[in-house]
């Protein structure tokens, strides 16, 4: 049943994708894998960028969250500093998660966590911290991350 | 006793029980999960006596001798019967003549060596009543109402547990009396539950966190911890509760207590419960029913009278039943039940059908029947002796009247016994139902727990004996200790052999006619076997009996009796809960139809930084473990076999400079040459994980910060956490030293020296470790020192690209260390000496402390990290029962849905529940000539392989204009495609379509492919309709 449904989404992104983001298949062959390219919002540290963000869907979709990945290394307090870029927030929590919630929702809520990161429940707490009480020197390392990592 | 004692297992009393032998833990592991040690330890000092030793004694026999009690001793002195052979697995034709007790009390014997099985002396049990003294627990089948009533009066008195059943047919009921003030110390068996407290009002009003569903039921009991203000509460006498809704219940006054600040834990604490039994005498006169099936709720009384009528009857005929379909004996019979029903105190209007069946299947003796009623009965005599879980209170009657064959005609003459092994089935059905069970082809998948019961009562059944019947059984398993404490068809001296082929050898000897009949497999079913199960094979089924531990296995099957229009049999059980689903073609809705709870996993920052709960500790140590001795290790054979991995592994996108620092930890800075050197490593990685790690967090999050909105940040979910000071006396410190110590050692192939503890300890003691700065702040690191002890664990260090070099240079190269290769450590939960439990136990329990969360012990641990399922033989027969009841309608051809039934049951409560399975989904669509009406399930559209363009017309006739088409995974069409990805596409037939996109070339032995479609109709709507079947030309 995950098919169909993962399809109509696709085909909703594909044709009017929302703002700052542009949805493909990672490979035809696999309608479970997704790449989406994000562009950082202006007027965060990640403005001019563009991030590879992975999205993986389990067979049980949607009753189970998408797992959402940064394939593209990003400074930010929410997004884990290892070869996995994971995120966990909010929607996307297997507990939070609703079948009824749609990946384009997942995707912009992404999205604005590059403008409003959450500090507090942040897997990196060196960097959190560091947004919490040093936002000049939190800014000037993402920017420079976001040039040398995240502009082709 | 305590209430609180009753659930507690302390670890140190279970390593005293299973050093003196009282529990083998690794063959009642699976069930020790189910029962827990208290009730284990109960009923290894509980004689039990079983009375009657037909189908329905010898299933109660089997499953308390799995089970394991004290002792088990069988009476029956008759002699058997060959049609006994209908539901008694353990006789053969040649016991023929000789006493049922005697020939069966061996067999029974060799299922559990720990259960010594013998044989109850003396003629007549009621007679000598003094001598049931020796039993704490008595079960009564085939015995006189007479008898039934002086000996459950005898144990009444005193105090021995008493439980009465026996079947007819089609019929079934149970009766318990397990004395004044019996005590339930745990009525449900389900885990306490637990949750965060978020506040609690002047009215005693407690909410739950974050609108969490606080689990509890009215009349629970909880008790407090950690609570500011109303500090009272902490540790206080269990308080009632009464819910008030899914996050909110109420503890009732708590005037005087102060007023509620912050924080706070509740706990359940389960109470004993107790419960007065009545005599046989009494409840026969006013009895107390369970009901089993809501569809029949006024059967009971039915039933109560109708078993009294069949008593009296046999008084009246020298102890004989009514004949099969003997019209006479059943008008007596009414005629009894009648007398019965005016002269009781509730004038029950009988059912005069439901009198006459259970006249003419009286003499009927079903296994399907005897298993159900074996599991339950075995179950309450569990309860009995050890307290655990509700008991049936106190009659269960039960009937299954809706298997009774509509193709065939029953008649005394069809009915009477012909001297064959299935004579006790053929009373109830007919000679001419016998055959057509005999002609059946079945396919079992699986032969584990369900697939063993389901196969006995196959044989006992005479499925697939006949000239046109077979019986296919796969499973790729061999057989471990701890499967024999429920697969009864395997022993001992099995252990290492293949399932599927034992199991037939079992049964084989069960009922010889199967011989020549049985076709054991050793394959997984799944797409990478559909070579062996080809299309030829499923045509030639008449249906199939899943028996499969997993959702993904039965995903697939269900899939497949789909595309193949099979009829399927689905269960599963989970300690003492049960269901079964009947999946039939164009009828009802398929096993995917439903969808289970997905399996509960934890957000990763829970886990990473903010656990709050045992299982979240058991979940980071279970990833430490892999972190540790699995992934790095191979990596390294990674680095060391493939010429370009580092190539590779620089062009990951991630971070690759953890994957270098782990070959460069473990080929150069951490690869130990001693066994010491290895004590060392455990050691520095207790103080990363236990105090730097902890340290750095509370550097970031000072214990007095707060969140944007003011509040304290170490609240509610998040515990503040504490660094652990390493202290080598602690045994959960040193275990942990241990267990890392001897699982590093294995990575490298290093001899453990098998030491006392004294000799990790004086190592340990030995070691200088660095102390701890926090950093500040957040530096890209391209400087750093690469020893320095300050460095965080790996995982959260900020790389550059010219570190990344000198990671690499650091590197020995693959040549100067060929024929080297470290041995990842593979996850075996149930081997008691490779420390793999012990490391996590120790990991978990460690970061428990960081966070002040209570331990778990091991024994608890192995059940969360290594999900076990907890299993117990009573639940598996009762589901194979169950499922075998459904077996014959299928075989009978009904195409009625109201004859079918879904069954859930949960012994411990007791629960049985039966519903109408859901029939299929239908769906419509807007064609080009009207309104079309589709079964979303079984229908398909059935296209031959041509190309792509043509497919989007064939649709386009039927007015379905096609907006997407997948197969598999694979996404072959979508009409937002380009024209110029579409231009090569739209001329592909449908298979080169697919082999093009999915990269893979299909099979030889497939015959057709599936697609899978969105469209919308003519009214425009986007429609859901039947998948596509391709044939291939070949």
């Amino acid at each position: 049943m995950s098919q169909k449904r993962i399809a109509k989404e696709l085909a909703e992104l594909v044709e009017s994708p929302p703002e700052g983001i542009k949805v493909e298949l990672a490979d035809e062959s696999d309608l479970y894998l997704w790449n989406v390219y994000m562009e950082g919002p202006e007027g965060s540290p990640f403005q001019n960028g563009k991030f590879l963000v992975k999205l993986k869907l389990p067979t049980e979709y949607p009753f189970k969250p998408p797992a959402v990945s940064f394939g593209t290394k990003i400074y930010h307090p929410n997004v884990t500093n290892d070869d996995k870029g994971s995120m966990c927030l909010g929607m996307l929590r297997p507990d939070e998660w609703k079948p009824s919630s749609k990946i384009a929702a997942v995707l912009q809520f992404a999205r604005q966590l590059l403008v409003e990161p959450m500090p507090d429940d942040a897997v990196e707490g060196r960097i959190a911290e560091q947004y919490k009480n040093d936002r000049a020197r939190y800014d000037e390392l993402a920017k420079e991350w976001t040039r040398k990592y995240a502009t082709a | 006793m305590t209430d609180t004692k009753m659930q507690v297992d302390t670890p140190q009393e279970t390593v005293e029980m299973i050093k003196h032998g009282e529990i083998d833990e690794s063959l009642y592991s699976r069930q020790l999960y189910v029962l827990g040690h208290e009730a284990m330890k109960r009923m290894g000092s509980s004689n039990v006596l079983i009375v009657g030793l037909k189908g329905l004694g010898v299933e109660i026999a089997k499953n308390i001798a799995l089970a394991g009690v004290k002792s088990l001793t069988l009476y029956d002195p008759a002699p058997v019967a060959i049609a006994d052979l209908s539901s008694q697995f353990f006789l053969q034709p040649e016991d023929v003549g000789k006493p049922r007790a005697e020939v069966t009390a061996p067999r029974v014997a060799e299922l559990n060596s720990y259960v010594p099985v013998t044989v109850h002396e003396g003629n007549n049990i009621a007679e000598d009543l003094e001598q049931l003294k020796r039993y704490q627990a008595i079960v009564l089948t085939l015995t006189p109402l007479k008898e039934q009533l002086a000996i459950a009066e005898f144990c009444h008195k005193n105090g021995i547990y008493v439980t009465v059943t026996d079947t007819f047919g089609l019929f079934g009921y149970l009766f318990n009396d397990f004395g004044k003030n019996f005590t339930v110390g745990d009525a449900t068996g389900e885990e306490a539950v637990s949750g965060i407290v978020a506040g609690i009002d002047d009215t005693g009003l407690v909410s739950a966190l974050d609108e969490t569903r606080h689990g509890l039921e009215d009349g629970d009991f909880v008790t407090f911890s950690e609570i500011k203000g109303m500090e009272g509460l902490n540790d206080s006498a269990p308080r009632k509760i009464t819910v008030k809704g899914p996050y909110t219940f109420s503890i009732g006054d708590v005037s005087g207590l102060g007023t509620y600040q912050s924080g706070g834990l509740f706990t359940q604490v389960k109470m004993p419960k107790f419960v007065d039994f009545q005599s046989l005498g009494e409840q026969l006169k006013t009895p107390e029913f369970v009901v089993s099936d809501f569809a029949k709720f006024d059967r009971p009384q039915q039933l109560h009278i109708g078993v009294q009528a069949l008593h009296k009857f046999a008084e009246n005929h020298d102890g004989q039943l009514p004949r099969p379909h003997n019209e006479s004996d059943a008008q007596d019979v009414l005629k009894i039940a009648n007398d019965l029903a005016s002269s009781g105190e509730d004038k029950v209007e009988l059912d005069e059908k439901v009198m006459k069946e259970l006249s003419y299947q009286a003499r009927g003796d079903l296994n399907p029947l005897a298993a159900l009623f074996g599991g339950i009965a075995a179950q309450e005599v569990l309860k009995a002796v050890s307290g655990k879980f509700n008991p049936i209170n106190q009659w269960l009657y039960f009937d299954a009247l809706e298997a009774l064959p509509s193709s065939t005609a029953r008649s005394e003459e069809s009915c009477k016994p012909l001297g064959s092994r299935y004579d006790g089935q053929i009373a109830v059905f007919g000679k001419e139902f016998q055959d057509k069970i005999a002609n059946v082809t079945q396919f079992l998948v699986g032969a584990g727990a369900i697939g063993c019961e389901t196969l006995k009562n196959w044989a006992m059944m005479g499925l697939g004996t006949g000239p046109k019947g077979k019986i296919f059984i796969t499973d790729m398993d061999q057989i471990e200790k701890s499967n024999l404490n429920r697969q009864f068809l395997f022993r001992t001296k099995d252990v290492g052999r293949l399932k599927s082929e034992c199991a037939t050898t079992a049964i084989q000897s069960m009922n010889p006619e199967l011989q020549g009949k049985i076709v054991a497999l050793r394959d997984r079913v799944g797409p990478d076997t559909e070579h062996v199960f080809d299309e030829k094979f499923w045509q030639g089924l008449d249906g199939v009996t899943n028996a499969l531990d997993n959702v993904d296995a039965r995903t697939y099957v269900d899939r497949r009796c789909v595309f193949f229009r099979k009829p399927l049999l689905e269960s599963g059980t989970l300690g003492t809960k049960g269901n079964t689903q009947v999946v039939l073609p164009h009828i009802t809705e398929s096993y995917s139809s439903s969808q289970d709870p997905p399996e509960k996993t934890f957000p990763m920052c829970t886990l990473k930084s903010f656990p709050n709960r045992i299982e979240h500790t058991i979940a980071w140590a279970r990833d430490l473990f892999q972190t540790y001795f699995v992934g790095p290790p191979e990596a390294v054979n990674m680095y060391l076999s493939q010429p370009n991995y580092i190539e590779k592994t620089l062009k990951q996108a991630g971070n690759e400079k953890q994957t270098l620092e782990h070959l460069r930890d473990f080929l150069v800075t951490d690869k130990p040459l001693t066994f010491d050197d290895c004590i060392v490593w455990a050691r520095t990685q207790f103080e990363n994980q236990y105090n730097n790690a902890i340290q750095q967090l509370l550097y970031n999050f000072p214990k007095d910060s707060t969140t944007s909105s003011g509040q304290p940040f170490w609240s509610g979910p998040k515990r503040a956490p504490t660094p652990l000071k390493f202290d080598s006396t602690n045994p959960t410190h040193l275990g942990f030293i241990i267990a890392g110590a001897n699982l590093h050692a294995f990575n490298y192939g290093i001899k453990s020296p098998n030491a006392d503890k004294e000799y990790y300890r004086k190592v340990v003691d030995n070691i200088i470790v660095p102390e701890f700065t926090p950093k500040s702040g957040v530096k890209i690191q391209a400087d750093e020192n690469e020893a320095d002890p300050n460095a965080q664990p790996s995982g959260s260090s900020f790389d550059d690209g010219n570190e990344l070099q000198q990671l690499v240079e650091s590197l020995p190269s693959p040549k100067s260390l060929a024929g080297f290769r470290l041995s990842p450590v593979e996850f075996e939960k149930d081997d008691d000496t490779n420390h793999h439990i012990d490391f996590i136990t120790a990991a978990s329990n460690l970061r428990a402390d960081n966070y002040d969360i209570p331990q778990a012990d091991r024994h608890r641990t192995k059940f969360i990290a290594g999900k076990i399922i907890p299993a117990i033989a009573t639940a598996t027969a009762l589901v194979t029962g169950l499922v075998a009841l459904e077996l014959y309608k299928i075989i009978d051809g009904k195409d009625d849905i109201e004859q079918y039934k879904n069954g859930f049951v949960n012994l411990a409560l007791p629960f049985l529940g039966f519903s109408e399975p859901i029939a299929s989904p239908k769906g419509t669509y807007m064609g080009k000539n009207g309104e079309v009406t589709v079964d979303k399930i079984w229908d398909r559209f059935e296209v031959a392989d041509i190309p792509l363009k043509d497919f989007i017309q064939h649709f386009a006739d039927l007015g379905l204009e096609i907006s997407m088409v997948s197969s598999g995974v694979s996404l072959l069409y979508a009409s937002f495609y380009p024209p110029s990805k579409l231009k090569d596409r739209l001329p592909m037939p449908m298979s080169k379509l697919v082999e093009h996109i999915s990269k893979k070339p299909i099979p030889d032995h497939q015959k057709n492919v599936i697609f899978e479609v969105t469209a919308e109709d003519q009214n425009e709507e986007d429609v859901e309709i039947p998948y596509v079947m391709v044939t291939l030309q070949k």
